[in-house]
């Protein structure tokens, strides 16, 4: 007799929807589980059967097979437990349930019968919408995570009874009947109360109004800013202030951030992720840690970033094999971990927010206090390279504010005044790109960026002289081009003005300059 | 076997000192009498084992053509002092140079010239005064000799570069030698337009006792000093010794009291060094060192044209203007003295930056220019 039941294989963030087939057939009794699979889904054997068992299930005493189809590419995970458990049951039942082929199944299972959280479910319930499935059971602490996608029934379940109840199995389970928990379940938990966001007000920040601005710039086209300084000047608490200015993430972006989390089991029973991330990852990191992979290619610190700030303090501590692993994130905005299982893609569509000093001790260019040699200097600062100083568009010195300007300070603006026209900007992107796949002026290729942001005679001639100045690559042109851009479109301005170019330019770091 | 070989056996002799070269030809008094002694005479004349032995040794294996063959594998060219072409201003210094190995050009004997040095820390105000007075010099047709050392050394031969000018750099290692080696596009850019000089042969490595050597030819090349900024104990100190031995007249350039980096500078002021606030103070000397003429033609023909004056400046950029110094001042320092606005601070320096009154020396640090004011 031969059962089918569905799931989703998932490697990354990509699901592939899988047939899970089982059969019974004459011969010695047991399990056997074929399709290519690693040791956790063998090892599903043993935990299927305990479980069955103690949920008071008998197990038919004939051979049984499951093969996880197609068998062309390995499958991980613990997802399929739950599958494989109802195909085993759906095999002693004479006629086939209706229900089990437009269900998919997630879910892996405990000795005792219950039901415990996976990785991933967002895509795999996706990926079931894609497929036309009707119904998706998913553990119930995957609800919320589960009930933000649209177009499927989620049955969240606590039991392989509960399931097996909702599929309409009538297998034999020693008696009391345990009822549909789902609806129970979802008026239980409901939906996720509204999180208020609260971020560092960029009101505390006193002075520093050229940082502040380059923050502005950054968060309203997604341009990268390298903050340096002497220690203790606010570079850090700056960074933190800047998700808060943010325009906040739409429905799309909020399933993609979610994707990637889930992916790496690190969301809980949350559901949408709706907060801007803010990635600090400390200067000890490994490769693969902030970039993602391990055997199984796991997302790094660049994806968890996505959509968000990557924090990187004590830039120049940083491992330079880190720092450089950096420059095709920067530009392609993704990830692409080959691994000998497989090819994983994580987006990576972070702003890179950097901060460092200037020298070993920290307070070049104050001679007065900076004991450092030039060798000194030039070593500290050539653990940077060029090409990742050419990907940052926004270089910015923080100075030490002195005591009684510290007291003299003006009244400092607030980050909703900030947010405010970061917002107009994002508006005005959001309208010159609509149908567009572009979502900020920093994403144009360079032809996109020939297109949108064309200048005036006058300003062109400021950036060729800039270009010759600054000794400036082609990169380095196109990024000060879409960076004119995003100031001229913070005032709104549909034409890119001469001192939009100027100020580009100015925030460009050269070795010029240093 | 020419003169010019006997002084290139000597020169490219990397076992001897420069003070042994110097003993050995005050003794013989010509290269060829050095070469034709023999070991026991160097001993009774009192000179060392490894002085005879150097000697006697490269005697045996010296190939004039095998050594011109290899400085030329380099780009390196060899000029004795023997020479016509050999700077006249180095054959009357205490212990000329016997040779000097360069590439590119050698000072030209009829211009004026200027030696810039100074400290390798230095500051901004440093490498901003050191910008002002050279492009000056420049424009007035000086020559500009210094150490292609960090700080203000680069930095002399940078704005000498920039403006056009010609500048040569004295070496304390070997002129294939590049060091440092951050000053790299530095040194290709002189090889082109100016020249690197070095009196020691190719590989010798950058010794500390070659430094102060080095900067007697320094002294000896120009034909007044100017010293920008210096610690009290350091080698821009060393240089000004030499310099005062052959008789060049010092110039300073002013900076404040309790700055260690002007402390040198000040120094020299108090023993009687010239200060020098503007390129004119350097020229005034050097027209009085037989140099009128040469000035009197270049004089009429650069007349700078800047003229500050309410006319060139809008209202704010004067504000802003008055604010700026020779030391570096950060955006976030102007807004608050001058109480402007982000915008309008903004414009105003870039106003004065595209006029020539400012330069953007640092991300969002300023500097003001020079320019003369009437």
């Amino acid at each position: 007799m031969l059962r089918i039941t569905n799931s989703v294989y998932l490697y990354g963030i990509e699901a592939r929807c899988v047939r899970v087939e089982t059969d019974l057939s004459n011969g010695l009794p047991g399990i056997e589980i074929v399709g290519n699979i690693t040791g956790e889904v063998k090892e599903a054997r043993e935990r299927v059967k305990i479980a069955l068992k103690n949920s008071g299930y008998e197990i038919p005493s004939k051979k049984i097979t499951v093969n996880i189809s197609p068998a062309d590419f390995k499958k991980s995970g613990t997802q399929y437990d739950l599958a494989i458990a109802a195909g085993i049951l759906a095999c002693k039942e004479k006629e086939n349930s209706e229900r089990l082929a437009d269900t998919c199944i997630l879910g892996e299972v405990k000795f005792d019968g219950k039901i415990c959280a996976v990785k991933g479910v967002i895509s795999c319930v996706i990926k079931a919408v894609e497929n036309k499935m009707k119904y998706v059971i998913v553990p119930e602490e995957n609800y919320r995570e589960a009930s933000a996608i649209k177009g499927i029934s989620i049955i969240p379940v606590r039991t392989i009874k509960e399931a097996v109840h909702f599929l309409g199995i009538k297998a034999d389970d020693g008696g009391d009947g345990e009822k549909d928990g789902s609806t129970a379940i979802q008026n239980q938990i409901g939906s996720e109360p509204c999180r208020i966001q609260s971020y560092p007000d960029f009101s505390e920040i006193k002075g520093q109004s050229m940082a502040k601005r380059a923050a502005e710039i950054a968060a309203a086209g997604g341009h990268n800013l390298i903050l340096s300084g002497p220690p203790g000047t606010g570079k850090t608490m700056l960074a933190k202030c800047m998700p808060g200015i943010m325009p906040p993430l739409t429905y799309d972006e909020q399933v993609e951030l979610t994707k990637i989390y889930s992916a790496a089991g690190r969301l809980g029973n949350s559901g949408l992720i709706s907060k801007r991330p803010f990635r600090s990852p400390h200067h000890t990191i490994s490769v693969a840690g902030l970039a993602g992979g391990g055997s199984y290619p796991m997302p790094g610190e660049i994806s968890y970033a996505n959509f968000g700030i990557l924090f990187l303090d004590e830039f120049t501590e940083f491992k330079r094999e880190n720092i450089e692993v950096l420059r095709e994130p920067l530009e392609e905005r993704r990830i692409v971990i080959n691994r000998i299982s497989g090819t994983a893609v994580y987006p990576a569509d972070f702003i890179l927010v950097a901060a460092m000093n200037r020298c070993p001790c920290g307070y070049y260019p104050d001679r007065s206090k900076c004991r450092c040699t030039q060798q000194e200097i030039n070593r500290y600062m050539s653990k940077i390279s060029q090409p990742i100083l050419d990907r940052i568009d926004l270089n910015v010195n923080m100075p030490l504010i002195k005591f009684d300007e510290l007291k003299n300070a003006q009244k400092e603006e607030s980050s909703s005044q900030i947010a405010e026209r970061v917002m107009r900007a994002v508006n005005m992107q959001k309208k010159r790109y609509a149908g567009k796949n572009i979502r900020n002026n920093a994403l144009l290729t360079s032809k996109e960026a020939e297109f949108y942001c064309r200048l005036k005679p006058s300003s062109s001639k400021i950036l060729e002289e800039a270009y010759k100045r600054f000794d400036f690559s082609i990169r380095t042109y196109y990024r000060v081009l879409k960076l004119s851009r995003t100031i001229a479109d913070l005032e709104e301005s549909e034409e890119i003005q001469d001192r939009h170019v100027r100020e580009s330019v100015m925030y460009r770091m050269t070795y010029e300059k240093i | 076997m020419t003169e010019k070989d006997l002084f290139l056996w000597l020169a490219a002799n990397r076992c001897l000192e420069i003070s042994d070269k110097e003993n050995l030809m005050r003794y013989y008094g010509s290269p060829l009498q050095i070469w034709e002694t023999d070991e026991e005479s160097l001993y009774k004349a009192g000179f060392t084992p490894r002085v005879a032995s150097s000697l006697i040794a490269y005697k045996k294996i010296f190939n004039p053509d095998m050594v011109y063959d290899r400085l030329r594998k380099s780009g390196i060219k060899f000029t004795a002092i023997c020479d016509s072409q050999y700077p006249d201003k180095l054959r009357y210094i205490p212990s000329p140079p016997l040779g000097l190995f360069y590439k590119g050009k050698l000072p030209s004997g009829g211009v004026p010239s200027v030696a810039v040095i100074g400290a390798r820390t230095c500051s901004s105000y440093g490498s901003s005064a050191t910008d002002y007075i050279v492009s000056e010099l420049i424009e007035n047709g000086v020559q500009i000799i210094s150490g292609l050392a960090y700080g203000i050394d680069g930095q002399a031969h940078k704005s000498a570069l920039k403006n056009g000018g010609k500048t040569f750099g004295v070496l304390g290692t070997g002129a294939d030698i590049i060091y440092p080696a951050e000053n790299s596009p530095l040194f290709y850019e002189m090889y082109e337009k100016g020249g690197v000089i070095s009196e020691y042969f190719l590989g010798v490595k950058g010794l500390k006792k070659h430094f102060p050597e080095r900067n007697r030819i320094i002294a000896g090349l120009a034909d007044c000093l100017l010293v920008v900024e210096a610690k009290m104990k350091s080698g821009t100190m060393t240089t000004t010794d030499r310099a005062l031995e052959q008789g060049k007249e010092v110039f300073v350039v002013p900076g404040r009291i309790g700055d260690v980096l002007s402390e040198g500078c000040l120094y020299l002021a108090k023993q009687g060094a010239g200060i020098a606030t503007s390129a004119e103070d350097i020229i005034f000397s050097l027209k009085s060192r037989n140099f009128n003429k040469f000035f009197k033609e270049k004089n009429d023909k650069n007349k700078k044209s800047f003229k500050f004056g309410k006319n060139t400046l809008e209202n704010n950029e004067i504000i802003v203007y008055a604010l700026l110094s020779f030391s570096a001042k950060h955006f976030e320092e102007l807004m608050i003295e001058s109480g402007l606005d982000y915008f309008t601070l903004f414009d105003a320096l870039n106003g004065l930056c595209e006029k020539g009154f400012a330069v953007e020396i640092e991300a969002g640090s300023y500097v003001s220019r020079s320019v003369s004011e009437p």
